[in-house]
C-alpha cells in the first residue's frame, strides 16, 4: 500500500472513530440526564399522589367520624382518586394485599412481576422503565399504610418521547457522521496529496538522476523534512556529478591519449610499411633509391623508438615509486648546466642559470629530467645567438623556477593545447628535432608528483616563460 | 599518363606514396597544406587526388567540400580509422578511404579501382606483340586471336597493369578470385603456366622464389 493511502486510511479511521464515539457518548449522556430529570419529576409526582391519597383518606376518616376507614370505602375512595389523577401521560395503579383496586394507564404493570414482588416485599420505593406496546413507561412503585391497610401505589410516566429523541439523535449522529466522513475524507485526501506531493517530485528527479541526468537537481520545496531530504539528495547528486565528471574526464583523456598515440604510431608506420613493401616487390632498385628508401625507413623507425621511450618515461613518472630526497637546488642546476652547456655552445646559444640557495624535496632523476625538458624546449624555440635564462626566487616557503627564452613564442590557441599529449606547436620543426609531443605531458606529470605547478606565459614572436612553483624543503643545513 | 595529387603534410609519407605510384608509371604532384591543395585541385589537371585529413590550413573534410565540383575523384588517406570518420569521408564524396598504415600494393589496387570506375584506365593494353582489349575481352598476339579462359584473362590483365612488381600468390588470389576464394595457391600456378604457354611468355613472366611471379616490362625483357 502506498504511503498516502496508508496515511489517508489510518487518519480517516481515527477521525471516524473519534467523531462517532464522541457523539454517541454525548448523546447518551444527554439522554441519561433527561431520563434523570424525568425520574425526579416522576418521583415528585409519585410523592404527590401518595400525599393526595393520604390526605384524602385522612379527610374521609374525619368526615365520616370513623377512626378507620372501611376497606370498601377506602377502595371506592382510591378508585376515584386514581381516576381523577390519571391523564394521558400519567397512569396510576393501586393494590392492596387482596389484589387490584384500581388501575389506569399502567397496563405494563402485569408484566412486571419481579418489580411488583420487590415493591410489595420491601418498604422502599423502586422505579423501572417498562416497555409496553411500543411505548416506554417509567413506573415507580411504593408501599404505604392507609387506615391500617397495606396499600401498594404505582405511578407511571410516559417517557417514550425522550427515547424517540434519543433514537432521533442517533440517526442524526449517523447522518452527520457519514457527511462529515465524506467531507473529512475529501479534505484529508487533498491535504495528504498536497503534503506528499513534493515526494513524488523528488522521486521523479531521482529517477532522472539515476538515468544519468547528473546535473538534475531536486526542487527544495515543501515541508521541513522534504527540504532537508531534497538538500541531501542534491548534495548526493552533486557528489555523483563531480565524480562521474572526473571519471569521464579521465576516460576522455585516456581515449585522447590512445587515439593520439595510435595516430603518432601510424604516421611513421605508414612510411615504413609502404617503402619496405616497395623495396620488397619492385624489380630493379637503383643504389640511390635503396639508400633513400632505407634512410626514410630508419628515420621513421627511430621516431617510433623515440615515441616508445617517451611513453615508458611517462608511465614511470605516473606509476613509479618516487625516491624523494632533500637536495640542494644549486647542485641540481649546476649538474644540468654542465650537461647541456655543450649543446648550447654548439648552436651558439647562451644558457644563464641563477640559482638560489635552498633545499628541495624531490626525486633527483625525475626532477632533473623535468628541468632538462623545459630547458630543451626553450632551446628548440630559440634561434642562434639567443639566450635562455633559468632564474629562481624564494618567497616564503614557495620556490619559483622560471625558464625564459626569447624565441618563436606561442599563440594563445597553442598555449591551450601544449600540455596535451602529442601536441606539437609546430609539427615539422618538432619532428625534425626528434620530438614526439610528449615532453610537456611528462613535465606536467613529474610536476604533479612534486606538488609543483607549471605556468606558461608566451607571446608570439617574443618568447616564452615557463614558471614552476613548488614548496621548498627548507634552508640548506637547516 | 595518370597524374596524381598527393596532399600530405608528413614528407616521408608523401615520398612513400610518390615512390609507390611511380612504379606503375603514375606521375605525382605534392602539396602539404589544405589551401594549396584546393588551389592545385581547382586547375583540374589531376586524374585522382590522395587526401590526408589532418592537415594544416584546411583539414581534408574542408578541402573535399571545396573541390567536390571539379570532378576529380578523391581518395582519403588517413590515420583516422574510426568508422564514423570513414562514413563521413565517403558521404562527403570521397571514392575510397584508406587507413594508414597501408601497404604499397593495397594503395595501387585501390587507386586502380577508382581510375577504372572513372574510365581513366587504359582499356586496351599493349605488351610486346600482345594486344588486350579489356572491354571486348579479347587477346590477340601478332594479330592472331588467343583463346584464354576468363580467369586466365583476368590474371593476364592484372600482370599487365602491375608490370615489374613481384606479385605474391595470395595477392593474386585476392585480386582475381576474390577474398572469399578458398582454393589452393596451386590454382594460381596452373593459370600462370597456361598463360606462359599460350602467349609464349616464359621469359617475361618469371617466378620469384618464395614470393610469387613478376611480369617484366618490355624494355628490360
Amino acid at each position: 500500500m502506498k504511503l498516502w493511502q496508508k496515511i489517508f486510511l489510518i487518519t480517516l479511521a481515527f477521525v471516524m472513530i473519534a467523531v462517532g464515539v464522541t457523539t454517541v457518548i454525548v448523546a447518551q449522556n444527554y439522554f441519561e440526564m433527561t431520563l434523570d430529570i424525568e425520574k425526579q419529576g416522576a418521583t415528585a409526582r409519585h410523592e404527590y399522589v401518595t400525599s393526595v391519597i393520604s390526605n384524602r383518606v385522612t379527610l374521609e376518616g374525619l368526615s365520616s367520624n370513623e377512626l378507620v376507614v372501611s376497606q370498601d370505602n377506602l377502595r371506592t375512595l382510591l378508585r376515584s382518586i386514581v381516576t381523577a389523577q390519571t391523564d394521558e401521560a400519567h397512569g396510576i395503579a393501586v393494590y392492596d394485599e387482596k389484589g387490584e383496586i384500581a388501575l389506569s394507564q399502567i397496563d405494563s404493570l402485569n408484566t412486571l412481576t419481579d418489580f411488583r414482588n420487590k415493591v410489595e416485599n420491601n418498604d422502599s420505593s423502586y422505579s423501572v422503565v417498562a416497555d409496553y406496546s411500543g411505548t416506554k413507561q417509567l413506573v415507580i412503585g411504593s408501599s404505604c399504610e392507609m387506615s391500617g391497610q397495606k396499600i401498594y401505589l404505582y405511578t407511571s410516566t410516559d417517557i417514550s418521547r425522550i427515547y424517540q429523541t434519543r433514537d432521533q439523535v442517533f440517526i442524526y449522529v449517523r447522518i452527520i457522521g457519514a457527511v462529515s466522513a465524506v467531507a473529512a475524507a475529501t479534505a484529508l485526501l487533498l491535504l495528504v496529496y498536497q503534503m506528499l506531493n513534493p515526494l513524488s517530485k523528488i522521486n521523479k528527479s531521482i529517477r532522472r538522476i539515476a538515468k544519468g541526468a547528473y546535473s538534475e537537481r531536486v526542487p527544495e520545496k515543501g515541508g521541513y523534512e522534504f527540504k532537508e531530504l531534497s538538500a541531501n539528495i542534491n548534495h548526493m547528486a552533486e557528489a555523483i556529478e563531480e565524480n562521474v565528471g572526473q571519471l569521464q574526464e579521465i576516460a576522455d583523456s585516456r581515449k585522447r591519449f590512445i587515439d593520439n598515440l595510435a595516430h603518432e604510431m601510424k604516421t611513421p608506420l605508414t612510411s615504413i610499411i609502404c617503402l619496405s613493401d616497395v623495396m620488397h616487390i619492385k624489380k630493379d632498385l637503383t643504389e640511390e633509391e635503396r639508400i633513400e628508401y632505407s634512410g626514410i625507413i630508419i628515420e621513421e623507425a627511430k621516431r617510433l623508438r623515440n615515441l616508445s621511450g617517451k611513453i615508458m618515461e611517462l608511465t614511470v613518472a605516473e606509476n613509479a615509486e618516487l625516491d624523494f630526497q632533500y637536495i640542494s637546488l644549486a647542485e641540481i642546476l649546476s649538474d644540468i648546466q654542465t650537461a647541456v652547456q655543450p649543446v648550447f655552445e654548439h648552436s651558439n646559444m647562451t644558457l644563464i642559470v641563477e640559482p638560489v640557495d635552498c633545499m628541495i624535496r624531490c626525486d633527483r632523476e625525475l626532477f632533473t629530467s623535468l628541468l632538462l625538458n623545459l630547458i630543451d624546449n626553450a632551446r628548440k624555440a630559440s634561434k642562434e645567438g639567443d639566450t635562455v635564462e633559468v632564474k629562481c626566487n624564494l618567497k616564503k616557503n614557495k620556490l619559483n623556477i622560471s625558464v625564459t627564452d626569447h624565441g618563436v613564442g606561442m599563440s594563445e590557441e597553442e598555449l591551450k593545447h601544449i600540455s596535451e599529449p602529442f601536441y606539437m606547436a609546430d609539427k615539422s620543426r618538432s619532428r625534425q628535432a626528434g620530438g614526439a609531443g610528449l615532453g610537456l605531458s611528462l613535465c606536467a606529470e613529474i610536476a604533479k608528483r612534486h606538488q609543483a605547478v607549471m605556468k606558461y606565459d608566451s607571446t608570439l614572436g617574443e618568447g616564452t616563460v615557463v614558471t614552476l612553483t613548488m614548496p621548498t624543503g627548507g634552508e640548506p643545513n637547516a | 599518363m595518370i597524374k596524381i595529387l598527393i596532399v600530405e603534410d608528413d614528407p616521408n609519407i608523401a615520398k612513400s606514396i610518390e615512390v609507390t605510384t611511380s612504379i606503375v608509371g603514375y606521375h605525382c604532384d605534392h602539396c602539404t597544406d589544405g589551401l594549396a591543395a584546393v588551389e592545385k585541385a581547382m586547375t583540374g589537371s589531376y586524374d585522382i587526388i590522395l587526401l590526408d585529413i589532418m592537415l594544416p590550413g584546411l583539414n581534408g573534410f574542408e578541402v573535399i567540400e571545396r573541390i567536390r565540383n571539379c570532378g576529380t575523384p578523391v581518395i582519403f588517406l588517413t590515420a583516422l580509422g574510426d568508422v564514423t570518420d570513414k562514413i563521413k569521408g565517403l558521404r562527403m564524396g570521397a571514392e575510397d578511404y584508406i587507413v594508414k598504415p597501408f601497404e604499397a600494393m593495397e594503395l595501387l589496387a585501390r587507386i586502380e579501382v577508382v581510375l577504372r570506375r572513372f574510365k581513366k584506365e587504359a582499356n586496351v593494353l599493349y605488351y610486346k606483340d600482345i594486344v588486350v582489349d579489356v572491354d571486348k575481352h579479347t587477346v590477340t598476339q601478332s594479330g592472331v586471336v588467343v583463346d584464354l579462359t576468363p580467369k586466365e584473362f583476368d590474371v593476364l590483365v592484372f600482370f599487365l597493369r602491375n608490370q615489374n612488381l613481384a606479385i605474391s600468390r595470395d595477392r593474386l588470389l585476392a585480386s582475381v578470385w576474390g577474398y572469399e576464394f578458398e582454393g589452393e595457391s596451386r590454382t594460381v600456378d596452373i593459370h600462370i603456366q597456361q598463360i606462359r604457354k599460350k602467349l609464349n611468355l616464359k621469359k617475361n613472366l618469371v617466378t620469384i622464389p618464395k614470393l610469387g611471379y613478376r611480369l617484366d616490362s618490355e624494355v628490360t625483357a
